[in-house]
């Protein structure tokens, strides 16, 4: 891992979000419809205003130009603003906390849980306990988001009472649900993948050594099997992680939490450009960096991955 | 107007509706004295701006029904408009000018005097073309409208020429031509004042508007999550109940499920909602017809339709409410060109409306039948009215013997300024709506079969209608409405869109709230009249 290394790495992230921007504004804006036209619904607004927010927002120019005016925006902070008016910018500060949480949440759920469900089924491999897992693991995978959200808000929220449905208005116990809608699945996966990492590494000279030294199974499991497991455990991790950054935008939805995946979702639907070109720019950018640190980590926990 | 915007979200438990006016402040001493206190939520969407002015959808008009107080309100049996800010609105003998006084010692939130002059700037800085705000188009009637508009080049006035402010308690507005429904526009948020604060930094103030209404913001409006409200102390009109009123913001079913989890004292039923609400919660569901006519536009520029008795065998051929019953629960069927709640609504006024298999056949025949494939166009993503376009579809086959075909078009086309309604190439009928601005039967003629109507995207050309609508336009307000039905009467019998139903305001609410009253003749919820239950010893009944 050299300075050079990590500087090319991070000069690459120029072209990335170069390219990522284009397209999606090209996806926005050459879509047909008139998102201005649509502000009064099928009343039309009278030529002055139409004109005026057109101009703006510089829709009247060719494609290119409109694209230079926005990273001329971007390069100074600009993110734009969204056709109702208000600032791309403000709109994110105030959702990113939000789907920061939801993230947290759903990701501690991951981890917690697919790493325990791997490690049992790999040391109870073949018996009814590994069995269990397997069903209940290829469940998760399985159902679907919306009806897994809808079943718990159904069950813990209408029902039971025990847990608010929708919205942010009771901290931590909002969350609760929705992590675990967008956390169970992702710790299926993660649990199914990493069993069979633990398994191959249990076979392993090494770890047959140390048992016959006679160190406690825990030890073993522990230290030698678990970390030599890690590497890929860890890459699925950082995906998950800025796959989740992005906004989850079914969970947002059906828990109307107002985060980024919300706001992209009706930014989708209104035509709102600016919007979606921002969140767009904003989750490439997590995802860019989300994979960055991945590399840099594997590269500490195994030194054998070089990177030059 | 907003028409197709609410139309779009049939089938979720949100309506969007329309229009305008306020509450409380008209008459005042009428209302059974109830206990004040207490807070209650109530489902919201998420509104473009909280800028009166520069609003033009359901979320918003419903927060500004307790944040302003309107010049005039509707009175709840005619839908006439009746004085609420305004203490007398009078009109002259020629028509063109009218004088509206204002009650006085009406104070905005933060205590700034409600003047003539708060009415003339707001009116002026709307409609001044530059600023861009979405209702500019409302003051087009007032003269010197153009000045502030030109069609190229920067206004060189900012005044509307049309207002005059005689004293702090009247001003004057003079039209271009005369208008005998200006009254009932100025019901409309378009016409609200606005404090001085606003012009000092108008996105501030979006933030967290000042208005004259019985509820001030409590805090500052909280993007998708909620607008808090509280009593204004200093009202002068009739105050409200409850001390603070949470307006919920929910996208999609959210709403519905909080309310079942008993988190949301009050919410909207649409029809994917209402059979389990009629069900479950029968005891405090209330069905209201409300303001927004649903239709089914015809092509007049197609030569397939350009003969009425076609027009009207297609009306006939459909059973509406067999297809209300099975899907679109939240409408009823429709039976003149506006819905119930607009003054100059006719029940029954519309002949071919009511379903009847053989006339339709007759009809058809007499118009030497119809050629070809009936395309009938709709737009997708919503199954709800994808199965009643099957419907309606299924019935002119069985009953007409056409050959159908079903179209759905993306929604962002659907309603685009360069998509196949504007640009006139629709293939044949398509489901359109459209929600008024306020309850006068000529918002739902002009703009829609005038010649030059905004949304006339039929084609259709009547002289006599034109000039029938020309001359109720010149008439005073009570002569007019008259002259206006017989214009309705005019299309009832050519026929140029297929009415369909009308949009049902709907609301359930728990046991934590009572007395629920919808704005007469504007689909929103009378905010200020809802009580809390138990609330610092409040009586639970209603008034």
């Amino acid at each position: 891992m050299s300075k050079r290394y990590l500087i090319r790495r991070l000069l690459l992230v120029v072209p990335v979000l170069l390219g990522t921007i284009l397209i999606v504004f090209a996806l926005v804006f050459l879509t047909p419809g008139d998102p201005v036209a649509r502000l009064a619904g099928n009343k039309p607004l009278a030529p002055s205003t139409y004109n005026e927010i057109r101009t703006q927002y510089h829709l009247g120019q060719p494609f290119v130009v409109q694209y230079l005016y926005y990273l001329d925006g971007l390069v100074h902070g600009d993110l734009g603003a969204t056709f109702t008016g208000r600032d791309v910018s403000s709109i994110i500060s105030e959702r990113f906390p939000v789907t920061l949480k939801l993230t947290l949440g759903a990701f501690a759920i991951e981890v917690v849980f697919g790493l325990l469900l791997a490690v049992v089924a790999a040391v109870k491999r073949r018996t009814f306990l590994d069995s269990a897992i397997l069903v209940f693991t290829l469940f998760m995978i399985t159902v679907p988001i919306l009806v897994l959200g809808f079943v718990l808000q159904y069950v813990f929220g209408v029902k039971l009472h025990w847990l608010p449905v929708a919205g942010i208005r009771d901290g931590a116990a909002s969350y609760v649900l929705p992590s675990l809608t967008l956390g169970l699945g992702l710790a299926a996966s993660l649990g199914r993948l990493a069993r069979s990492n633990v398994l191959d590494n249990m076979q392993g000279e090494h770890i047959r050594a140390a048992i016959a030294r006679g160190l406690p199974r825990r030890r073993v499991v522990g230290r030698h099997v678990l970390k030599n497991s890690l590497v890929p455990i860890v890459t699925i991790l950082g995906l998950d992680f800025a796959y989740l950054m992005g906004g989850a935008v079914i969970t947002e939805t059906i828990f109307n939490l107002p985060g980024l995946g919300n706001a992209l979702i009706t930014g989708i639907k209104t035509q709102n450009g600016p919007m979606v070109v921002g969140l767009v720019t904003l989750s490439a950018i997590i995802f860019v960096f989300t994979n960055l640190f991945v590399d840099l980590l594997c590269a500490r926990i195994d030194p054998r991955i070089s990177y030059e | 107007m907003r028409g197709s915007l609410r139309v779009l979200v049939i089938g979720l438990a949100v309506t969007f509706v329309a229009a305008a006016c306020s509450s409380n402040s008209s008459g005042g001493g009428s209302e059974a004295p109830g206990q004040q206190g207490g807070t209650y939520s109530f489902y919201n969407g998420e509104p473009n701006h909280l800028i009166p002015q520069n609003d033009y959808e359901s979320a918003g008009t419903q927060a500004f029904q307790a944040l302003w107080t309107r010049l005039v309100d509707f009175d709840p049996t005619t839908y006439k408009p009746v004085p609420a800010q305004a203490d007398s609105i009078t009109q002259s003998s020629d028509g063109l000018t009218y004088d509206i006084k204002i009650k006085s010692g009406w104070t905005f939130h933060n205590g700034e005097p409600v003047t003539a002059q708060s009415y003339v700037d707001a009116w002026n800085y709307a409609a001044y073309g530059p600023n861009a705000y979405i209702l500019n188009f409302f003051f087009d009637k007032i003269e010197g409208y153009d000045a502030l508009n030109p069609s190229s080049g920067t206004p060189k006035t900012k005044e509307l020429s049309g207002l005059k402010v005689v004293s702090d308690t009247e001003f004057t507005v003079k039209l271009s031509n005369p208008f005998s429904q200006f009254e009932y526009t100025l019901g409309f948020d378009a016409f609200d004042p606005l404090p001085k604060a606003f012009y000092q930094d108008p996105k501030a103030f979006d933030e967290q508007p000042i208005g004259d209404g019985p509820y001030m913001m409590d805090g500052k409006w909280q993007h998708d999550q909620t607008i808090n409200l509280q009593r204004y102390p200093d009202y002068a009109g009739t105050p409200g109940f409850a001390d603070k009123i949470e307006l919920r913001i929910y996208q999609g079913d959210a709403a519905w499920l909080d309310f079942q989890a008993g988190n949301l004292d009050i919410t909207l039923v649409g029809s994917d909602h209402l059979n389990e609400a009629r069900k479950s919660y029968s005891d405090t569901l209330s069905e209201e017809p409300g303001a927004t006519l649903l239709y089914l536009n015809i092509p007049l520029y197609d030569p397939q339709y350009q003969n009425k008795e076609v027009r009207q065998a297609l009306s006939l051929a459909i059973d509406r409410q067999a297809v209300m019953n099975a899907i679109l629960v939240a409408e009823t069927p429709a039976d003149d060109f506006m819905p119930p709640p607009v003054t100059g609504y006719r029940q029954g006024a519309c002949q071919y409306c009511q379903f009847n298999a053989d006339l339709a056949k007759q009809k058809l025949a007499d118009a030497g039948g119809f050629n070809g494939t009936l395309t009938l166009n709709f737009y997708a993503d919503d199954t709800t009215l994808e199965q009643a376009m099957e419907a309606v579809a299924q019935q002119w086959h069985d009953n007409l013997g056409i050959t159908t075909k079903l179209n759905a078009i993306p929604q962002n086309t659907y309603f685009s300024g360069s998509g196949p309604i504007y640009t006139k190439k629709m293939t044949g009928p398509w489901w359109d709506g459209w929600t008024e601005d306020y309850p006068s039967i000529q918002d739902f003629l002009e703009p829609i079969y005038g010649a030059n109507g905004g949304y006339n995207t039929s084609g259709y050309l009547n002289k006599q209608f034109d000039s029938t609508l020309d001359t109720a336009n010149q008439q005073s307000l009570d002569e007019s409405i008259p002259t206006y039905q017989q214009a309705d009467d005019m299309i009832l019998e050519d026929m140029p869109a297929i009415p369909w139903g009308y949009l049902g305001f709907n609301t359930v609410h728990d046991d934590n709230v009572t007395n629920l009253v919808k704005v007469p003749g504007l689909d929103e919820l009378d905010l200020a009249k809802v009580q809390v239950v138990g609330a610092s010893g409040a009586s639970a009944s209603a008034s």
